[in-house]
């Protein structure tokens, strides 16, 4: 009995090792929340469902830890099979050789690449190889404060609203309430996020960059009209606080319930539903042209990985079967068509209402034009706006300083 | 003949080792790697290359970097002499036997050992120019206080007026601890001279304070060149680059541009100055400081 109870010990032990080395394991890293993690679990057992020799570690940190264990990573030559990149650390990662180019991957599966929105590839792609593929594809909406409307008498923002329009309602939500001197409520919020700016340029019919990315074309009449038209809001009609007031709102001015309309996107509404007040989103306003914005976040493969096929597997998962795991966080917009379109993305029961708005503007979403040189562009993207809207410096003069900078930067070797 | 016991020396070498370990590996090991990879192009990702003194001329000819000398020197020679100047004073007022004096000694020194995370942002509050506190006081006294953190004349000032506030507390012991060891017989023989109590301090106790003053400016200066945190919290190196100091830069332009070369040479450059500005102070030394030989 007892030699018995040995040899099954000594089998139960090595079958176990057996099956654990030849199952491949791959390490996925992204940084994330704790609902985010749970959720990614959920993906990752699924997915070790579907591939039984494939076993994932995954490793969910916050913003600023992830990045600079992933640097170190890098810099020292091992780093997870799959990591987490947003736009711009695709250019840079892809720049510098250290993703896996997968577009031969992705170009022989007809089903993926007809199921994903272009746009959403489009952000992984550099030099016209594809580097990553997406987990979401986020369009920027205009989140607005009901109670705020109802309590103003100011109607509901329509789908067709233009810019007089989006001023307009801005004006009718700015008020003194108790007549101190001091504004109570504002209409919107004009800051320096570049992807909040940005649109807005596209929209007058300006761009950024040139298409090839080498040179900037933001000196434009163009361009200028629409930062006019933000710089106004601020400094004319004062239908946003300053940026200085902004301070006071920290990094959540809609939630302060003080401010009628904000621009931002769905990973804001699992924090947004914690609000006193009830909202909604719209789509953005429309200026010559109507032209939106939206942010992909996705996962590349480690150029060094050892298990490759593994990895493109329980990337493409993410990116196709795994969305229906994600629409429980309804933080995102899923990037694939069959997601988008389920009952479980459009369901009615989970804030906001009009949630056709996110999908109303993939048609007619731009992604920003990142770039390896992204950082230092993303600095110039913020320090003359910030200028702009202080009144510190004109438009003309700020769009002249931006270009020659941009150039600076994309010039030097 | 001197005989040397070895089996001493070599013990002497086993006990020091871990502290050696210690300065070699975090030390003077990363003091090296920078020094080399100044004088190379290096992206963390690909391998380095060597590329002489580029990083040196580049830094002669880079306007931010020189903005940034000028503003790092704007903040170190306010911050130093204010925060001595009140380290001192406060010292005085805390060398006495009072009943729950020892209260207020550790009250002064609280904010030195309060993170500066939490000191930045309380005082990002207080300098908020429409609700903060400093603003509402100025307005009951009819002042429109100005944009503290978001005007670029007063915004490194904002952030002297708080560094010294935090780190006053820190030289004020050490003075406090000073004074007591200056002798009573002194004021003695200035109270029988018919001394004032300005005429006491100025004969006195800043006299003996010398040596302790020079200390703190020293090492309050090196200390002060190298400020980063208060920047990079409450005002980004902005508003337009008013507040960007030379650690600053040094960190945008190796950890969020990734030009740890370019970088290298900032840090390398920065201790030249650093150290060009102790050997004119050890020099001056002799001008104004106290010592057993000169009194």
């Amino acid at each position: 009995m007892k030699k018995f109870s040995i040899i099954f010990l000594i089998s139960v032990f090595l079958f176990t090792f057996v099956s654990v080395t030849y199952a491949k394991t791959i390490e996925m890293s992204m940084w994330g929340t704790p609902q985010e993690e749970a959720v990614y679990k959920e993906i990752t057992k699924a997915f070790e469902a579907k591939y039984p020799d494939i076993k994932v570690k995954v490793s969910v940190l916050s913003w600023t830890d992830y990045w600079s264990k992933l640097q170190t990573r890098l810099a020292s030559g091992s780093a997870p099979d799959v990591f987490a990149v947003n736009g711009g650390w695709l250019q840079v990662f892809a720049s510098k050789n250290v993703v896996k180019d997968i577009t031969s991957y992705v170009e022989k599966d007809n089903a993926l690449v007809s199921d994903l929105f272009p746009m959403a590839i489009e952000t992984f792609k550099y030099k016209g190889k594809i580097y990553g593929l997406p987990r979401d594809f986020n369009t920027y909406v205009v989140f607005y404060n009901k109670d705020l409307f109802d309590k103003y008498g100011v109607s509901y923002p329509k789908s067709n609203w233009s810019w007089d329009d989006y001023l307009a309602t801005a004006k009718a939500l700015t008020k003194d309430v108790n007549g101190d001197g001091r504004l109570d409520t504002w209409g919107v919020v004009v800051d320096t996020r570049p992807d909040v700016w940005m649109p807005f340029v596209w929209q007058n019919g300006g761009d950024v960059l040139n298409a090839e990315k080498t040179k900037s074309v933001i000196n434009s009449k163009e361009a200028e009209g629409a930062f006019q038209f933000l710089a106004d809001l601020i400094l004319k009609y004062k239908v946003s606080p300053t940026l200085s007031q902004q301070q006071v709102f920290g990094w959540n001015p809609f939630g302060s319930g003080k401010i009628g309309m904000y621009i931002t996107g769905k990973w804001m509404v699992p924090i947004y539903k914690g609000t006193k007040f009830k909202w909604d989103v719209q789509v953005l306003p429309k200026g010559k042209k109507q032209i939106a914005i939206a942010n992909s976040v996705g996962f590349v493969i480690y150029k060094n990985t050892k298990s490759s096929k593994e990895a493109f597997e329980y990337v493409k998962f993410i990116a196709t079967e795994g969305q229906k795991y994600l629409l429980k966080l309804g933080s995102s917009v899923p990037c694939s068509r069959t997601a988008v379109f389920s009952k479980d993305f459009l369901d009615p029961s989970q804030p906001p209402a009009n949630k056709r708005a996110f999908v109303q503007e993939i048609s007619y979403s731009k992604i920003l034009p990142f770039h390896p040189k992204w950082n230092e562009l993303w600095e110039v993207w913020t320090k003359y706006p910030e200028l702009m809207f202080n009144g510190k410096i004109g438009i003309k003069e700020g769009l002249l300083k931006m270009d020659k900078d941009m150039n600076k930067i994309l010039s030097e070797k | 003949m001197i005989s040397i016991d070895l089996r001493g020396w070599k013990r002497a070498f086993l006990f020091l080792l871990p502290y050696l370990i210690g300065l070699f590996v975090f030390i003077l090991g990363p003091f090296l790697a920078s020094f080399i990879i100044s004088f190379e192009k290096w992206d963390l990702f690909t391998p380095p290359s060597f590329v002489g003194f580029l990083n040196y001329t580049r830094l002669i000819h880079d306007p931010l970097f020189w903005k940034s000398l000028l503003n790092t020197f704007y903040f170190a020679f306010t911050a130093v002499p204010g925060g001595i100047a009140i380290a001192l004073f406060f010292a005085i007022l805390m060398n006495n036997n009072l009943r729950g004096i020892k209260f207020f000694r550790a009250l002064y020194f609280m904010p030195v050992f309060t993170p500066m995370i939490a000191v930045a942002m309380v005082w990002n509050w207080l300098y908020e120019p429409q609700y903060g506190l400093i603003n509402t006081l100025l307005s009951y006294i009819g002042i429109n206080g100005p944009d503290w953190l978001g005007s670029e004349k007063w915004a490194m000032l904002s952030i002297v007026i708080m560094s010294i506030w935090k780190g006053f507390g820190y030289s004020m012991i050490i003075y406090l601890a000073a004074l007591q060891d200056i002798p009573q017989a002194y004021y003695e023989v200035a109270d029988i001279e018919g001394a004032t109590p300005i005429q006491k301090f100025t004969h006195v106790t800043f006299p003996l304070l010398t040596p302790i003053t020079f200390f703190l400016v020293v090492m309050n200066i090196i200390t002060s060149m190298q400020v980063f945190d208060q920047m990079y919290v409450m005002t980004r190196g902005g508003p337009n680059d008013a507040t960007l100091t030379v650690v600053y830069y040094l960190y945008k332009n190796g950890f969020v541009y990734f030009k740890m070369g370019y970088a290298s040479s900032i840090a390398w450059a920065l201790f030249f100055i650093t150290f060009i500005f102790t050997l004119i102070q050890l020099k001056l030394q002799k001008k104004w400081v106290l010592t057993n030989e000169r009194t």
